[in-house]
C-alpha cells in the first residue's frame, strides 16, 4: 500500500512529530507509514483522512 | 536520545547498587558477622531487585505514554507484537534443546540455571528482534 501522507504533511509544513501528536501515534509510526513500511489500521487511516480533509482512498492507494 | 541516555543511566545505577549489595552479601556469607547481617542483606537484595524492576517498568510506561509508542495503532506496537511472536517460537525450540540437555546429561544439568538462561535469552531475543525491526524501518525511511 502506498500513500500521499508525506506530500500532504509537507504541504502543511508539519513535522512528523506534530502529525503523530495530532493523530495519536509516535513520530516513528508516521515515518514508517510514509516509507510504506507500515500499513496503518483503519481507525488511524480515518483519523489521517479527517485531519487532511480528504477521502481515505485519495491518501492511501494500491501499488498496482 | 536524551531518553535513551536516561535509561542507560538508570540501569547503570541499578547494576552498581545490585553489584554492591551482591558483593556485601558474599562477604557476609564468608565472614564472621552478626546473625542479623545476612538476613538484612537478603532483604536489601530483595528490595534492590523488586525496586529496580518496578522502577524501570514505571519509567518505561511513562516514556511510552509521552512518546505515544504504546498507542494501539502505533508502528512500535506492531513491531513489539512481531518480535514477541518470533521470540515465542525461539523459546519453543530452546525449551526442546533444554529438555534434550536433561535427557542427555541428567545429573550435570542444573534446572535453575537452565531456567534462568532461558529467561535471559528470551528477553535478549525479544529486544534484538524489536531493535532490528524498528531500526530497519527507520533506515528505509531515510
Amino acid at each position: 500500500m502506498r500513500n500521499h501522507v508525506e506530500a500532504l504533511r509537507r504541504e502543511r509544513k508539519w513535522s512528523q512529530e506534530a502529525l503523530g501528536a495530532e493523530v495519536g501515534v509516535s513520530r516513528q509510526t508516521v515515518n514508517a507509514i510514509e516509507a510504506g513500511r507500515f500499513n496503518p489500521s483503519l481507525p488511524l487511516a480515518l483519523r489521517l483522512a479527517r485531519l487532511f480533509e480528504k477521502p481515505v482512498e485519495e491518501i492511501f492507494f494500491d501499488e498496482d | 536520545m536524551k531518553v535513551r541516555f536516561r535509561y542507560i543511566a538508570y540501569i547503570a545505577v541499578f547494576v552498581v547498587i545490585a553489584g554492591t549489595v551482591g558483593a556485601f552479601a558474599g562477604v557476609a556469607r564468608d565472614a564472621d558477622v552478626a546473625p542479623w547481617v545476612p538476613i538484612a542483606l537478603m532483604v536489601l537484595q530483595f528490595l534492590v531487585v523488586v525496586g529496580g524492576g518496578l522502577g524501570i517498568n514505571v519509567l518505561r510506561r511513562r516514556t511510552e505514554r509521552r512518546e505515544l509508542t504504546s498507542a494501539p495503532d502505533s508502528f512500535e506496537r506492531q513491531a513489539a507484537t512481531q518480535a514477541q511472536a518470533k521470540a515465542f517460537l525461539d523459546l519453543l525450540i530452546l525449551t526442546l534443546v533444554a529438555g534434550g540437555l536433561f535427557v542427555v546429561f541428567p545429573t550435570q544439568t542444573n534446572p535453575a540455571w537452565v531456567l534462568i538462561g532461558l529467561v535471559v535469552v528470551l528477553v535478549g531475543d525479544f529486544w534484538v528482534r524489536y531493535a532490528v525491526i524498528t531500526t530497519s524501518a527507520a533506515k528505509a525511511a531515510e
